[in-house]
């Protein structure tokens, strides 16, 4: 009986996954605001189908009362949290809301499959930076100063970033995590943020040479303290995060072309430099024959990939304790051995349509700072995901970030999800625009007829 | 519904005409179209932005064309649908204008300032979005490499030993049956009273070495066709009622090369004996036989492992056939035959007057002999004959006239220190001659001792190249893979390896192996019903006895058939290997 049920439930999650997809991708086209309000609660109906039964196919296996109880305070969780923002911001983007939500439920039931004490801890961070992040949108959309402040962004910027240098420790060969009261806390996930704070800022009014040798060399400071602390995954999300906000802001090529010049002279020389880079570079092109030394994770995922096939081969029904770092990078595989490629690729979807969901805002939105903003974010954001997901899959060699919202990591869910909440300022920004000019239409309008 | 309805008629039409907008607005937000796309219409407008009576009016009241289409493509339209509003780039607008003290960029309460910084939307949009196709592309290059991969390069990523997952996909399939060309079962799942699957093998040691074993020490076609074997290849409809029904999918069945007579017979001949056989079919490279001894046997191997581990002078677990070096012996011949042919010499021209061994100077700097076996003066003799009596003295000359660089160059040309490309992992051969080397070394090399080594199937691939006109073609033993209700899944075809004799080289060593059958060492194959043709070879190793070789083919001018035999810690080879040539060409060309 109970393999009837997860056998079947196995391949009504996919299907699920598969309608949340597609509906996302439509997502795209016309609606209006009831449509959409529709189309978030049919989400938001698929998303708890899901996690009622990833959570079913969990309890049958484990059979603990506190996996009952995980369920139920996840539930309260989400019921909460999406009351609050769709009450709260009742403009926001309810695609964005959804989707960030769903992701984190994935997080939650892919984590208690793992290691139920992560799971946990991953739970009470996400509460606590939902919550602090309901503040984010109105800030974002309410507070003018935010375009002022270049200088405090870049102080707080370096600070964040060479604080591992004063208190940080050393995990899987690279140390860019600092401890603070037993909680270990990535300070480059935050300073990400912070970051693209800071060249908006400077970029967004004018973009004459001397101001942008300033940042650049600011920027390049950020760049150089991450290589030195190794987190270089970190290192290149930055450096092509800055290029790409240096093009948008400057219209021309010419950074561009610079930037992408020195960063490949820097990239060959940190292949020169440092052993690990070569070791990574090593595994990607043949993880086989360094099955033994860097190629090892590589191939592991490989394997779990591979052998997960389309349909997967169900939760607890795997090996993922056979990959390394499989709470964080790997995760990926994690999913795509135990719950299919297929779910592995809508899951890649899903992130896409985060992605240009980020981008039309960042069209829309008039004011250059917003917009520089938006641009930097998505690209961070997008870039991230490259870097896991190509690493994971032997597209690129293997880089150390996270997946994010899914990978286990207090800063990594903490930093997207302000991110999300930055992006939902701005559309709040946008829609606020609209609605006034809406508001004075309709105005003259009436007045017009009488 | 009934909520949609409420839109179109409940609403006055003022709300109508919002709603509208706002869809369009919509529209531009989710498709990407870009509002400062209407700028290019009316050049001469502008806009203000202080949205008071007049200016709203204003922009209600311009003309406008409407797209190619009659579709207004964006922009707002008014209540009477007429018009729409048209926003050109101020130029006090522009980035360079802006003074820099006053920082008009930043959105205010009001409407006073949606459009500011239009200026530069248009083309700050552009930017973005092709920011976002390159993104776009790299992700979505991830994506496609990821389905690429698990069409194309996965079932190699799956079959790899390193892979502990393989085990999990056996717990949902019963493992496939391996069975030979003709037809029979080489080894099935079977199951026990308790229900639990054991692997079974019907044949017991003789097909050991090349079938390999499962459940302990993956090996042979079991390790090559693990993933085939462990994979259900049944309907889809099939297998997720079954796997809902919670029973095991029935694998995939593999059908090899093997010739199950053929295989009998070798093993029978190897019975009591250290060596082993491969058979080959020259034209398409099947592996119609392949033995090894000492066997096993695999029924009782899981039970047996630690035993056979613990005694380390056992060979038993090993496939000599592929993994065995064994030093050539005179069967190295037919590479020096080759390396002479190479150097551009005749070989109609050679000849060499045997009596019975030749003198060369060793590494030590004095004079030792190379003789022939049991001393035999085989008196004038030219290539073909040199050959056909194994003349070693012959030989040695040639590998002088020859020279070890040459020799060295024509063996890697013939795969020694070479990666065999087959279905069964193999050994590389050994061929280890410098041009610091001494005459006698040299020499005592070209007839095949010294430091060379080889593999039995690799000498069977030489032959079998020979025999094919020069073109040797890759050996595989793993012919179809079908699934439980006997579709097919995959197909092995024939592939060139390579043509590693030239058609005139392969034609001269085909009239000298069928000499050696005629009037040579090879004698015990005349009177059959078949022209039979090859090399023998009696390897000299020190501590034990011979390796007794035959490497040769059958029919001669048609081959159906290419064998090795090899006896270790024998006697001569024409009296032991080659009967057992003569005992596999019968079985397989008499039927």
């Amino acid at each position: 009986m109970t393999n009837i049920i997860t056998q079947l439930s196995k391949y009504i999650l996919i299907l699920l996954m598969v309608i949340y997809t597609i509906r996302c991708c439509l997502a795209f086209r016309t609606m209006s605001q009831r449509r959409r309000r529709r189309a978030f609660s049919g989400q938001t109906a698929l998303m708890l189908m899901m996690h009622f039964i990833l959570n079913l196919q969990i309890f049958l296996h484990t059979m603990t009362v506190s996996s009952l109880i995980f369920y139920v305070a996840q539930l309260s969780f989400f019921g909460v949290a999406l009351f609050l923002y769709r009450n709260i911001y009742r403009d926001a983007s309810v695609m964005l809301i959804s989707n960030m939500f769903f992701l984190l439920m994935l997080g939650f039931c892919i984590l208690t499959r793992l290691d139920f004490t992560l799971a946990v801890k991953q739970f009470v961070i996400a509460v606590v930076s939902v919550m602090l992040s309901l503040f984010v949108p109105v800030i974002v959309s309410k507070v003018r100063l935010l375009s002022h402040l270049s200088i405090v962004y870049g102080v707080i910027g370096i600070a964040l970033v060479a604080s591992v240098f004063v208190a940080g420790k050393n995990v899987y060969g690279a140390t860019n995590w600092v401890s603070i009261g037993g909680l270990a806390f990535q300070p480059s996930e935050l300073a990400k943020i912070v970051f693209v704070f800071f060249a908006a800022s400077m970029l967004y009014k004018k973009t004459d040479t001397r101001r942008i040798m300033i940042t650049t060399v600011i920027a390049g400071g950020f760049v150089l303290l991450l290589v030195a602390e190794t987190d270089l995954g970190a290192a290149v999300i930055f450096f092509a995060t800055y290029i790409c906000m240096l093009y948008v802001a400057t219209h021309t090529f010419k950074w561009t072309a610079l930037g992408l010049g020195l960063g490949s002279a820097a990239a060959a020389a940190g292949y020169r430099l440092f052993g690990h880079v070569r070791r990574r570079v090593a595994a990607w092109k043949d993880p086989w024959g360094n099955y033994d030394d860097a190629g090892y994770q590589i191939c592991q995922s490989l394997f779990a990939i591979a052998t997960g096939g389309w349909f997967g081969l169900g939760l607890y029904e795997g090996l993922p304790d056979k990959i390394p770092v499989n709470k964080s990078d790997f995760i990926f595989s994690v999913i795509a051995e135990e719950l299919g490629g297929v779910f592995a690729l809508c899951l890649l979807l899903i992130y896409i349509s985060c992605f240009i969901m980020f981008i039309n805002i960042s069209l829309q939105l008039t004011n250059n700072f917003y917009k520089l903003l938006a641009v930097g974010l998505s690209i961070a954001y997008i870039f991230q995901i490259f870097l896991c997901v190509g690493g994971v899959t032997k597209f690129i060699p293997h880089t150390g970030v996270t997946l994010p919202l899914i990978s286990y990591g207090g800063s990594s869910i903490l930093s997207t999800v302000i991110v999300f909440a930055v992006i939902q300022g701005l559309y709040l920004l946008k829609q606020k625009e609209v609605k006034l000019l809406e508001e004075k239409e309709r105005e003259l309008y009436r007045q017009e007829q009488g | 519904m009934k909520r949609r309805k409420e839109n179109f008629t409940d609403r006055n039409r003022a709300d109508k005409h919002i709603f509208r907008k706002q869809s369009l607005d919509d529209t531009r937000q989710f498709e990407g179209i870009d509002p400062d796309d209407y700028q290019e219409d009316s050049p001469d407008e502008e806009m203000h932005f202080d949205f008071d009576e007049s200016d709203v009016e204003k922009f209600r009241h311009q003309n406008l064309d409407d797209g190619p289409d009659g579709r207004t493509r964006t922009g707002y339209r008014s209540a009477d649908s007429r018009t729409r509003v048209n926003v050109k780039p101020d130029r006090a607008y522009r980035k360079q204008d802006i003074d820099e003290n006053e920082d008009t960029r930043s959105p205010r309460g009001g409407g006073d300032t949606v459009f500011f910084g239009i200026a530069n939307k248009k083309k700050t949009n552009s930017e973005i979005r092709r920011l976002s196709y390159v993104m776009l592309a790299l992700i979505f290059g991830v994506a496609v490499y990821m389905v690429y991969f698990k069409i194309a390069g996965s079932r190699n990523v799956v079959n790899n030993p390193n892979n502990a997952l393989l085990s999990k996909l056996e717990e949902k399939v019963v493992r496939g049956s391996i069975l030979s060309a003709d037809g029979e079962i080489l080894a099935k799942s079977s199951q026990a009273d308790d229900g639990s699957y054991y692997r079974y093998y019907p044949y017991s040691s003789a097909f050991a070495h090349v079938v390999g074993t499962s459940a302990v020490n993956k090996s042979g076609v079991e390790q090559a066709a693990d993933y085939d074997l462990v994979t259900s290849n049944i309907s889809p409809a099939q297998k997720v009622l079954n796997d809902i029904k919670g029973e095991r999918s029935p694998g995939n069945n593999v059908i090899t090369t093997l010739d199950s007579k053929l295989q009998q017979t070798a093993v029978g001949q190897l019975s009591g004996r250290k060596g082993a056989i491969v058979a080959l079919d020259p034209s398409t490279g099947k592996v119609l036989a392949m033995a090894s001894a000492p066997d096993y046997d695999p029924n009782t191997l899981p039970s047996n492992y630690k035993s056979i581990l613990a005694d380390k002078e056992s060979k038993v677990l090993l496939n000599q056939a592929t993994q065995g070096l064994f030093t050539p012996g005179s069967i190295f011949k037919l590479v020096t035959t080759t390396a002479y042919l190479r150097s551009g010499h005749d070989a109609e021209k050679y000849s060499y007057d045997c009596q019975g061994s030749i003198s060369l100077k060793t590494d030590e700097g004095d004079i030792k002999s190379i003789s022939c076996y049991n001393g035999e003066v085989h008196g004038q003799v030219g290539l073909t004959g040199s050959f056909a009596h194994s003349c070693n003295a012959s030989y040695a000359n040639i590998g002088q006239i020859v020279k070890a660089e040459k020799l060295r160059q024509v063996s890697e040309e013939l795969l020694f220190n070479k990666k065999l490309d087959t279905d069964l992992a193999a050994e590389k051969s050994v061929f280890d001659l410098r041009d610091s080397d001494s005459p006698w070394t040299v020499g005592a090399t070209a007839i095949g001792q010294g430091r060379t080594q080889i593999t039995p199937l690799h000498a069977a691939m030489l032959v079998s190249a020979a025999a094919n006109k020069g073109m040797l073609m890759k050996p595989y033993v793993i012919d179809k893979v079908e699934n439980a209700q006997g579709g097919t899944v995959r197909e092995a075809s024939p592939s060139e390896y390579g043509q590693i004799f030239s058609k005139s080289e392969a034609r001269t060593l085909r009239k000298m192996m069928k000499a050696v059958v005629s009037e040579g060492t090879g004698y015990r194959l005349q009177g059959k019903a078949y022209t039979a043709a090859g090399k023998t070879g009696t390897a000299e190793v020190a501590g034990q006895g011979n390796n007794a070789w035959f490497v040769g083919f059958a029919p001669a001018d048609d081959p159906k058939i290419a064998v090795c035999v090899l006896l270790e810690d024998s006697g001569n080879a024409g009296s032991t290997a080659v009967p057992i040539a003569g005992k596999l060409f019968d079985s397989y060309l008499g039927n």
